[in-house]
C-alpha cells in the first residue's frame, strides 16, 4: 500500500487542488466529492492507494466471459 | 512599517476626490518628512531617473522632490518637468508600465515606473523561471516590492525562484497563514534572506513612487476564512489612469469594497480569480466601469475559467484581454493615454475612446492604442503558410519531446502541428538544469522545425543538419539512472518535458 501526504491548497469550484507534500511540485486535481466531508483549504490529507487484486481478477473474469459470450453469439448469427 | 504609509483615503464622490487628494498629499509630506533619515538627501537634485537594477537611488530623495511637485499641480497631473529629461519612449521614465505575464493558470504582474519595480504574484512553481526570465529580459536585477496577494500556489508557487534570483527590498504579504509547504518555504526564504516583511492592511499605501499611488483596499480590517477573499487588492493610480488589481478576491470582497465607499472607478481591471463565477458581480463591475479588463488564465484549465457569464459581463462593459489568448499583456500609460501591447494574436484591433460602460460619464476617457508584437510571425501562423517561421507559444504544444535515449545520449523533438515552428532561442535542459542546449542561429540562419518534422539532438560532436543537431559535449548529458528532458521556448515557457 502506498501512502502519501498532500496539502489541500485550494478549492476551485468543484475541484480540490492537492499538492504532494515534500516540495509540492506535483499537483493533483481531485473532484471535491471524493474528499472526506468537511475538508477545507489548508487541510493536510493522507492518501492511500492499494492494489485490489481480488477486484481486478473478478473484473477480468467477468469481461473475459462477456467477450467469449459475444464472440460465440456472432458465430451463431453467421 | 518601512514602506507602508497611512493614507486614510476613501472617497466615493468624485468631486471630493481632489480635496481628499490634496489632504492626502499633505499627510504624505508629513509622513515623508517624519521618516526622512537624511534631510540632506532631499536637497540633492533629482538626477537619477535611473534604470531598473541600480539599487542605490535614495528613496527619500525621490519622495521629497516629487511630492512637492505633486502639491504644486494638486495631483491633477504629474509634473514631469522636475524630473529632468523625460523620454516617453522609455517605459522606465515618465511612463508606468504594468505587465500581465502569461504564466498559464495563475497570476503574475510586473509594475515598472521610473526605474522602480513591483512584482505582484509569481505564478505556479514551474512558472517561477518564466517570471524570472521575463524580469531579466526587462533588465531588472532588483525588485523594490514583491507582493503575494494570497498564498495559493498559482500565485506564490514561483516566489522562491524570484526571491533567489533578485535582490528584494520589501515583501508584502496578505498575512493570512496557509499550511502548504509552498507558503512555508517562501516564508523561510524571506526569513533567511532577511527581506523586510510587511503585512498589507486596508487603508494603507505602498510607497512605490510618489508619482504613483498604490492604495491597499484589502485585506482588513478582519480576515475572511476564505483565502481568496483575503487577497491583497491594490488600486494603482498614475495621472488620470488607474488600475484595480483584484488578486483572487470575489463577491464577498466586492461587497465589502462597495460598502466601504472606496473609489473603485478604474480604467484597467485585473479581474478577480481568473474570472471565475465567484467574483466580478454585476454591481461591482458597474462600480469599477473598466475600459479594459484583463484576465490572467491558463488555456484549457480544469476549473472552467473564465466563466462564460462573467466573461460576457466583462465584454459588455469593457475590452477584454486574456493571457491564454493574448499571451503577456503590457499596458503602458503616460498618465493621460494608454497603450496595450499583446504578445500574441487575437486582440489586434485598435480601441479608441470608451462610452461602453454604464458609468462612462464618470470615468476619464483614456485613448487606448493597441498593438501586437511579433505580428509577422503571428500572421503566418494564422495563414498556416508553409516555409515561414512562427513563434509558437506554450498554449499550443505543437512541438514536444518525442523521445529521449539516456544510454545513446540523444533527444528527439517533433513538431506535430500543421505549421512550421521557429525554434530560435528555444532551449533543451536536463533535470536540475545542469546542461542547457540553445537552438541558435550559428548553425542555420534561423532554425525552423517543419510541420510533422523531427529533429534529433545528439550529445556529442558532429555536423549539424536540418534533422540532426549536435550539442558538442565531450561528456554525457543524460543520467542513465533516469533523467528528464525539458523543452523551453524563446521566452522561457516550459513547452514540453519527457522523463525516462
Amino acid at each position: 500500500m502506498e501512502t502519501f501526504k498532500v496539502t489541500l491548497d485550494r478549492i476551485e469550484g468543484c475541484t480540490a487542488v492537492l499538492l504532494l507534500r515534500g516540495d509540492e511540485s506535483i499537483k493533483i486535481d481531485v473532484p471535491l466529492f471524493l474528499l472526506p466531508q468537511e475538508s477545507k483549504e489548508g487541510d493536510i490529507l493522507n492518501i492511500s492507494i492499494e492494489r485490489d487484486v481480488q477486484e481486478t481478477e473478478a473484473a477480468k473474469e467477468r469481461v473475459s466471459a462477456l467477450l467469449e459470450k459475444l464472440k460465440n453469439k456472432n458465430k451463431g448469427a453467421e | 512599517m518601512i514602506g507602508l504609509t497611512k493614507s486614510g483615503k476613501k472617497s466615493g464622490n468624485s468631486l471630493l476626490r481632489w480635496i481628499f487628494g490634496i489632504i492626502f498629499v499633505i499627510i504624505v509630506i508629513f509622513g515623508v518628512n517624519a521618516g526622512l533619515k537624511d534631510d540632506q538627501a532631499a536637497e540633492e537634485p533629482l538626477q537619477g531617473a535611473q534604470q531598473a537594477g541600480e539599487e542605490n537611488l535614495a528613496d527619500t530623495q525621490v519622495h521629497a522632490e516629487e511630492t512637492e511637485s505633486n502639491q504644486d499641480s494638486g495631483l491633477e497631473e504629474n509634473n514631469l518637468t522636475d524630473n529632468g529629461p523625460v523620454t516617453r519612449e522609455n517605459p522606465g521614465i515618465g511612463n508606468l508600465t504594468v505587465h500581465f505575464l502569461d504564466v498559464g493558470q495563475g497570476d503574475s504582474i510586473l509594475l515598472e515606473y521610473n526605474g522602480k519595480t513591483m512584482l505582484v504574484d509569481a505564478g505556479e512553481r514551474d512558472k517561477g523561471r518564466v517570471v524570472t526570465a521575463y524580469l531579466q529580459d526587462q533588465g531588472i536585477s532588483g525588485i523594490d516590492y514583491v507582493v503575494a496577494t494570497h498564498p495559493h500556489s498559482d500565485h506564490i508557487g514561483g516566489m522562491n525562484e524570484v526571491l533567489n534570483s533578485f535582490q528584494v527590498k520589501h515583501f508584502v504579504d496578505s498575512g493570512f497563514p496557509h499550511t502548504s509547504k509552498t507558503y512555508e518555504n517562501m516564508l523561510t526564504t524571506i526569513d533567511e534572506k532577511d527581506i523586510p516583511f510587511e503585512v498589507a492592511e486596508e487603508g494603507k499605501e505602498i510607497e512605490f513612487d510618489p508619482a504613483v499611488d498604490v492604495e491597499i483596499f484589502n485585506p482588513g480590517p478582519e480576515y475572511s476564512d476564505d483565502l481568496n477573499e483575503n487577497s491583497i487588492v491594490l488600486k494603482v493610480s498614475y495621472g488620470e489612469t488607474s488600475f484595480l488589481l483584484m488578486g483572487d478576491a470575489g463577491l464577498e470582497t466586492e461587497e465589502k469594497l462597495m460598502g466601504a465607499g472606496y473609489d473603485l472607478d478604474s480604467d484597467i481591471l485585473k479581474v478577480g480569480h481568473h474570472a471565475s463565477r465567484s467574483g466580478s458581480g454585476k454591481a461591482f463591475i458597474s462600480s469599477v466601469s473598466p475600459e479594459i479588463s484583463i484576465i490572467e488564465v491558463g488555456a484549457g484549465n480544469d476549473y472552467g475559467h473564465p466563466h462564460e457569464e462573467v466573461l460576457e459581463r466583462l465584454q459588455k462593459a469593457s475590452r477584454v484581454y486574456r493571457t491564454d489568448l493574448d499571451g503577456t499583456i503590457a499596458v503602458t500609460t503616460d498618465g493621460p493615454t494608454c497603450t496595450v501591447i499583446t504578445q500574441k494574436t487575437g486582440s489586434g484591433e485598435v480601441v479608441t475612446g470608451t462610452g461602453t460602460s454604464e458609468n462612462g460619464a464618470d470615468s476619464p476617457s483614456i485613448p487606448i492604442i493597441t498593438r501586437e508584437t511579433e505580428s509577422e510571425e503571428v500572421k503566418s501562423e494564422e495563414a498556416g503558410e508553409p516555409g515561414t517561421g512562427t513563434i509558437s507559444s506554450s498554449a499550443d504544444h505543437a512541438v514536444y519531446v518525442n523521445n529521449l535515449n539516456l544510454k545513446d545520449e540523444w533527444v528527439e523533438i517533433k513538431n506535430r502541428g500543421s505549421s512550421p515552428v521557429l525554434l530560435e532561442g528555444w532551449k533543451i535542459e536536463d533535470e536540475g538544469s545542469k546542461h542547457t542546449y540553445t537552438f541558435s542561429s550559428y548553425t542555420f540562419s534561423s532554425y525552423t522545425l517543419d510541420s510533422q518534422a523531427t529533429v534529433t539532438l545528439y550529445t556529442g560532436m558532429g555536423t549539424d543538419t536540418s534533422s540532426e543537431l549536435y550539442w558538442g559535449s565531450e561528456s554525457p548529458v543524460w543520467n542513465n539512472d533516469g533523467d528528464t528532458a525539458y523543452l523551453y521556448d524563446n521566452i522561457g515557457n516550459l513547452i514540453a518535458e519527457l522523463e525516462r
